[in-house]
């Protein structure tokens, strides 16, 4: 039997830092998964390309000087990558379970409406929407509160348009991460708060209307990361060959590279795919029971481990809704994320290094 | 009478001291005249003004009388009197005390004057024979030896030297100028001249001869020469007798020495040449010479042949008193007979005794050797004496009679002041027809209320826009911070040089600091013209003739400057009753003003304090020049943009402020109190410039309040100024 596959999306527009978000995600998951006696392995293709984007992020936040910006030279992605990663853990049988990540990044300028983008959304499990934290804070103005260059920078309708026509003929589930980068300048002051507020106000409505066309799309659940911890936001400045200013980043004398964080979006993956296995594990205990609730609980009582989830507020509920609707649309058992035991183990582990108060859940 | 023991310097003193009041007090009556004369030429323009509007045949002639009298007073009586009371201003003014000594030629006066004066004949010539002085001069007691020659213009020159010959000789056609008279024949005469005028005529072509040595001197500045130079300008020949022609272009000389009589003072001598010289218009410019430099004069002549008194001496006698009409020669005039060692005393008495018995009335008559220091001295202290103790009431008789004619001049002019308050129709009641001013406001002041109001919609419209100009001089301000400003010179590493890296850095920020806020003081530019502007609006439809109609109310001056005009109809306003709110609706109008420094550097101090004072920047003790620098740069480029962007979210308070401004003004200046009663105080306010504004309904004169106001101003003035001259 192959392994379940996890696909993930990395969404946003050219230069918002979709790549080297996943090399920091990478690294600071690795470490932590290590901890707890797993494994997160880039396949060969994978570990060159994000070994030399977290050099250049810890290139990013070394030496003295207070100017970055002609330290390195980040690189937009100019062609569709596929980051396949595997997530395994060794079993006392000596078994070991794993779990394929793929991440699928392409370049910000598809999202214009170029139809990889859309075959790729509608065929993944989770989407990344990273979103720059400098552009929706920094100048805000007068009517909105919201960065001045938030539109042009994050460009939140034109992705927006990208998932509604990925979804246009949606039927499976699919899971919105958002992630708020370059987060340094906001958390260094605790306007923490504030980032979520502006998130709130720029994306809800988006995401409101792409829930009512798209009833599978789950929770939407956002974090903020600092992908080098000692960089914050500088100034605006246009480049003679740019349309608009981009923001332009400074070093924090005496703080070295300290990426912090990272792993949150990974962890709400994490926490849906979970989820997933739940489900599906519910919904073939279910063939045999055919009763829903004795379904549920005959799973819960197996997995006591789960207790995370059953004491989350509506978490039932929203089982039974989302298994009501995987069975109207007659999923197949394979369609849905199917983790084993012991890497559910494993995972949960993780699970326990998340904070709800670090994330913000749209309410839609 | 004995000489006063009392010094020369001291007499002179005194004498010099007691004319100051009387100099301030001619001085003062010279003011008065010009005011008078000024305020008298303002009324002549002023009164065809009001020959333009309709008044009655009879004022109307009045009026014209009035015309005709103003101009005797400001074209002939107070040019006259200004004049007489100017010469005697002057001669009251005088620091030194001028005795003239006048004579024939070759009478010794040049003589006398060097035993004075310390001059000798290389300055002042006194040859037995031949030519002597030649121009007129003055020579002042001073430590230094020098002169000041004033040289006569082409214009006065011929005026004064050429056209007597002319005149006195009947020749045609005379030249109308200097080129003219030195290139042109001298006419023949028109008939046979006796003796006389045949020397004359020689002396007008000797003066035609030589023009082309003196002209170079004709129109000149007055030029200052030394002791050595003197005679070649005011002598007729030099020591060999060599004839010299630069004296005819001087007008007069001034020369200055150490007199050589003791304790001289402030003592001046005048000498007066040419009498009895074939000179024409010398007794003009004696008479001119006397009036206008002379204290006292001394007459002076040899004892003549036979001892007794010639036509001569009666003709130059004569000249006196056309100087100075108010004094008889008596009053100021000694006569000095000179005698020479050959005379017999018999002679000289007998000659005394003629003068005595003639008409020739002087204060004394004393006999000198003027050869002879001693006695020159000796006369001089005894002239001095009787100076002293006469000259203030001359001066007083002096003062007394010209200001005789000041007096007839105030009385005419009361005279004439009456006849001005007389010339005007009275105000006739009830002129016009009832309720017309009263449609002609209202139709005037609908249109005015829909201009302000139209002003006031389109500023509110404009309310939550950005200001186009603010945001490109924000634009500029923030291309010359973020890539123009230099830095490089203002941080130098070679003025660090041994100062401790975190005080120089500190320093600097300070000065950063001050040049980022005064960067953006340009924004004022900006912020002027949008005042500007929209004051230039609201005085456009004040002032519109279909609107307001006010433009010709106020002087043409404040036209131009709208916050002046504003604050003038602001004070109108405040004189209306109930008008004292909407004037200050209008005042606060016209002082509104937006700035960047009142209204919007305090919103964005708070990014340029962190410019030297944000951790993130801060000069640690162990960087090197090149790292402080660096952060000074980075700290400096977020100061700067940070502002940038701070005004450029307040890119749309100048627009709110400026409607802020309208609304409050449009509510003020129409509503206040309510509508009505606002209107009301309008209304008052027009009435009394109907005539100014509904010119073709409103042509009676006296309908038009303006213009009479300015009458009686006038007449209040005028009357002010005689009352003035009179005390």
């Amino acid at each position: 039997m192959s392994n379940p596959i996890l696909k993930i999306t990395m969404v946003g527009p050219s230069r918002v830092g979709k790549t080297s978000l996943l090399a920091a995600m990478y690294k600071e998951l690795e470490r932590e998964l290590s901890e707890v006696g797993a494994t997160f392995v880039p396949d060969v293709r994978t570990q060159p390309v994000i070994t030399a984007r977290s050099n250049e992020l810890k290139l990013l936040g070394s030496g003295t000087t207070l100017d970055v910006s002609n330290i390195v030279s980040i690189e937009s992605t100019q062609e569709k990558r596929e980051y396949d990663f595997i997530l395994s853990v060794k079993l006392e049988n000596s078994r070991t379970e794993k779990l394929d990540i793929r991440f699928i990044d392409m370049p910000g300028g598809w999202y214009s409406g170029d139809v990889r983008v859309d075959t790729e959304l509608a065929e993944s499990n989770v989407s990344i929407w990273v979103v720059d934290a400098t552009a929706l804070m920094e100048q805000p103005e007068e009517e909105t509160n919201i960065g001045k260059y938030h539109t042009v920078i994050n460009d939140p309708e034109t992705i927006y348009n990208a998932y509604q026509r990925a979804f246009a003929e949606r039927r499976t589930d699919h899971f919105i991460v958002m992630c708020l980068v370059r987060a340094e300048s906001y958390v260094r002051k605790n306007r923490q708060n504030e980032m979520y507020q502006k998130l709130n106000k720029s994306y809800a409505s988006l995401l409101h209307q792409l829930k009512q066309q798209t009833p599978t799309l789950g929770t939407v659940e956002a974090s903020y990361v600092e992908t080098v911890g000692n960089i914050i936001f500088h100034t605006f400045k246009r480049e003679k060959n740019e349309d608009f200013p981009h923001a332009k980043f400074m070093k924090l004398q005496g703080k070295t590279y300290s990426p912090s964080g990272c792993a949150k979006p990974l962890r709400s993956v994490i926490a849906y795919a979970l989820q997933q296995s739940l489900s599906a594990k519910i919904i073939e205990t279910d063939k045999t029971i055919k009763n829903i609730d004795h379904a549920i609980e005959a799973v819960r009582r197996a997995n006591t481990l789960w207790n995370n989830f059953w004491g989350t507020l509506g978490f039932e509920t929203a089982l039974k809704k989302r298994i009501k609707y995987h069975k109207s649309l007659e999923f197949k058992h394979d369609e849905l994320i199917n983790i084993g035991e012991g890497l559910q183990h494993v995972l949960e582990k993780i699970m326990d290094n998340k904070k709800p108060s670090d994330y913000f859940t749209f309410n839609l | 009478m004995p000489i006063s023991t009392e010094s020369r310097t001291a007499k002179i003193q005194s004498i010099i001291e007691s004319r100051k009041p009387i100099a301030q007090k001619t001085a003062e009556t010279i003011n008065k005249l010009n005011n008078l004369k000024n305020l008298l030429e303002k009324f002549a323009r002023f009164l065809p003004i009001v020959l333009e509007k309709e008044i009655p045949a009879e004022n109307k002639t009045k009026i014209e009388e009035l015309q005709n009298s103003l101009k005797k007073f400001t074209d002939e009586h107070i040019p006259k009197y200004s004049t007489e009371i100017a010469q005697i201003e002057r001669r009251f003014s005088r620091p030194t005390l001028n005795i003239g000594v006048v004579g024939n030629a070759r009478q010794g006066k040049s003589t006398f004057l060097q035993a004075l004066t310390g001059l000798s004949s290389n300055e002042i010539p006194s040859a037995p024979d031949g030519h002597c002085t030649g121009a007129p001069s003055i020579i002042i007691n001073n430590p230094e030896t020098f002169a000041d020659i004033e040289f006569y213009g082409e214009k006065e020159f011929m005026q004064e030297v050429i056209f007597p010959y002319y005149t006195k000789l009947d020749l045609t056609p005379q030249p109308d100028s200097f080129s003219s008279f030195a290139n042109t024949p001298i006419p023949n005469p028109t008939k046979e001249f006796n003796a006389t005028k045949k020397e004359l005529y020689k002396k007008l072509i000797d003066r035609q001869q030589h023009c082309q040595k003196y002209r170079k001197y004709l129109n000149q500045p007055p030029c200052r020469i030394n002791k050595e130079q003197i005679r070649e300008y005011i002598a007729q020949q030099d020591k060999d007798k060599k004839l010299l022609s630069n004296w005819i272009a001087v007008k007069m000389a001034t020369i200055y020495c150490p007199f050589k009589i003791p304790d001289a003072g402030k003592i001046s001598v005048c000498d007066t040449p040419g009498l009895g010289d074939f000179v024409c218009g010398a007794e003009e410019n004696l008479i001119r010479n006397i009036a206008d430099n002379l204290d006292a004069i001394i007459l002076l002549k040899l004892v003549p042949d036979g001892g007794i008194v010639k036509p001569e001496d009666t003709q130059l006698y004569d000249l006196i008193p056309k100087a100075i009409p108010e004094f008889s020669p008596k009053d100021w005039s000694h006569f000095i007979i000179n005698r020479k060692n050959s005379d017999e005393n018999s002679s000289i008495n007998y000659f005394e005794e003629q003068l005595k018995a003639s008409a020739i009335n002087v204060r004394r008559i004393i006999t000198v050797d003027v050869s002879c220091a001693q006695d020159v001295l000796t006369s001089f202290d005894q002239i001095l004496d009787d100076i002293k103790n006469n000259q203030q009431s001359l001066d007083e008789t002096l003062y007394n009679k010209r200001f005789e004619n000041i007096k007839t001049l105030v009385s005419n002019l009361n005279e004439y002041v009456e006849k001005v308050k007389d010339s005007l129709p009275k105000t006739v009641a009830g002129v016009g027809v009832p309720g017309k001013f009263d449609k002609m406001f209202i139709a005037r002041w609908s249109k005015t209320e829909t201009g302000l109001e139209s002003i006031n919609k389109k500023y509110q419209e404009r309310c939550n826009t950005e200001d186009v100009e603010f945001v490109q001089k924000l634009e500029e301000i923030e291309n010359y911070l973020l890539h123009n400003y230099d830095f490089s010179s203002k941080l130098k590493e070679s003025d660090a040089f041994g100062a401790e890296i975190c005080q120089y850095f500190g320093n600097k920020f300070h000065e950063l600091r001050i040049d980022l806020a005064t960067a953006f003081d340009q924004l004022d530019k900006g912020l002027d013209k949008i005042i500007l502007k929209v004051r230039q609006e609201v005085c456009d439809v004040f002032q519109h003739a279909d609107q307001g109609g006010l433009e010709n109310i106020f002087d043409v001056d404040l036209k131009i400057d709208t916050r002046k005009w504003l604050l003038k109809l602001a004070d109108q306003i405040r004189e209306i009753d109930g008008g004292e709110k909407i004037a200050q609706t209008i005042q606060y109008f016209a002082d509104a003003s937006f700035s960047f420094r009142n209204h919007l550097l305090y919103r964005i101090r708070k990014n340029i304090d962190p410019l030297g004072r944000n951790d993130d920047f801060a000069i640690l003790p162990q960087d090197t020049f090149e790292m402080a620098y660096e952060k000074a740069r980075m700290a400096w480029e977020k100061a700067a943009s940070d502002c940038c962007a701070a005004l450029q979210s307040l890119a749309k308070e100048p627009n709110r402020a400026i409607s802020a401004f309208v609304e409050d003004f449009c509510d003020g200046v129409l509503r206040t109190g309510g509508y009505e009663e606002a209107k009301s105080v309008w209304r008052n306010f027009y009435e009394p410039y109907r005539a100014d504004i509904w010119t073709d309904e409103y042509a009676a004169f006296e309908e038009n309040t303006k213009l009479r106001d300015t009458w009686n101003k006038y007449i209040k003035e005028l009357s002010d100024a005689v009352e003035q001259l009179k005390s």
